[in-house]
């Protein structure tokens, strides 16, 4: 595991323990790679990642059709819970699942800060080699 | 809820319009009522519909009054991609959902189990006034739940 991974892991964690309605969480690239996850037994990675990359692309197709700027935050509740996407600095997404009875301000501004604390470390890490 | 409990959560002293038959002008005059009185508390609001989850219009206020079929249209492939993105979570319908930019925002409820209120507005945050208002009126339009029932 990289260090990159290793401190967005370490966010991840420190969201959830900040947010206990937090079901599964994930730093995704917005290609749909995974960056790190920290995700419940019955939740596998693949899902996470396109569940991500799907509400990415309906968030900037909207922003776009009705012309409301560079897409920052998508959110969608069902009767069965709740699932937001937010930019992390461009590099990446913060993807996070919860509990339907959530407590939405809570849970967005843990997911703001988290979100800039990401974005700051990815700007921050090296390129890949190879 | 009832009209007069309409009129009481927008908090106005104007009479809604009373219902006289189950389905017909009415119920338009109810859908206009509330996103008139939704516009005039939050001038940041651009645009509001309620329209039934297959796409059908029921009412729809629009600054630019053009633009009010456009935003419908958007406002149902939005509902009709998150219902996509909830299936694959094994999750219901969609209940609420909040897309924001840099620019503006777009904010849906559903009001009962078969129609939806939707409102885009300005601002790259979203106002506690605003939101609240949407709420309000979110509720104030349930009422249809009893038509489809």
């Amino acid at each position: 595991m990289s260090a990159t991974t290793e401190q967005a892991l370490r966010m991840l964690h420190d969201l959830r323990a900040a947010i206990l309605d937090i079901e599964a969480s994930a730093v995704v690239s917005p290609d749909g790679f995974i960056i790190a996850s920290l995700l419940p037994a019955d939740v596998k990675e693949e899902r996470m990642a396109s569940i991500s990359a799907a509400m990415l692309a309906l968030g900037v197709k909207t922003s776009a059709d009705l012309r409301k700027g560079t897409l920052h935050q998508v959110f969608i509740r069902s009767e069965d819970g709740c699932v937001a996407v937010m930019n992390a600095g461009g590099e990446a997404v913060l993807s996070v699942m919860a509990r339907k009875n959530a407590q939405l301000g809570l849970l967005f501004m843990e997911m703001r800060r988290t979100a800039a604390l990401i974005g700051s470390l990815l700007s921050q890490a090296p390129e890949p080699s190879g | 809820m009832s009209e007069e409990s309409a009129e009481q959560t927008l908090g106005n002293q104007e009479k809604p319009p009373v219902r006289q038959t189950v389905t017909g002008f009415p119920t338009a005059r109810l859908i206009e009522y509330v996103l008139e009185k939704l516009f005039a508390l939050c001038p940041e609001i651009d645009a509001g519909i309620v329209a039934t989850y297959e796409g059908l219009l029921l009412g729809a206020r629009a600054r630019e009054q053009d633009k009010a079929e456009d935003i419908g249209a958007i406002t149902s492939l939005i509902l009709e991609d998150s219902t996509r993105i909830l299936r694959k979570l094994g999750h219901g319908r969609v209940t609420q959902l909040i897309i924001v930019g840099t620019e503006g925002y777009t904010l849906l409820k559903n009001v009962g189990a078969a129609a939806f209120l939707a409102v885009t507005s300005k601002g790259n945050a979203i106002q506690r006034a605003t939101y609240h208002a949407f709420l309000k009126a979110a509720r104030a339009v349930e009422v249809l739940d009893r038509w489809f029932n």
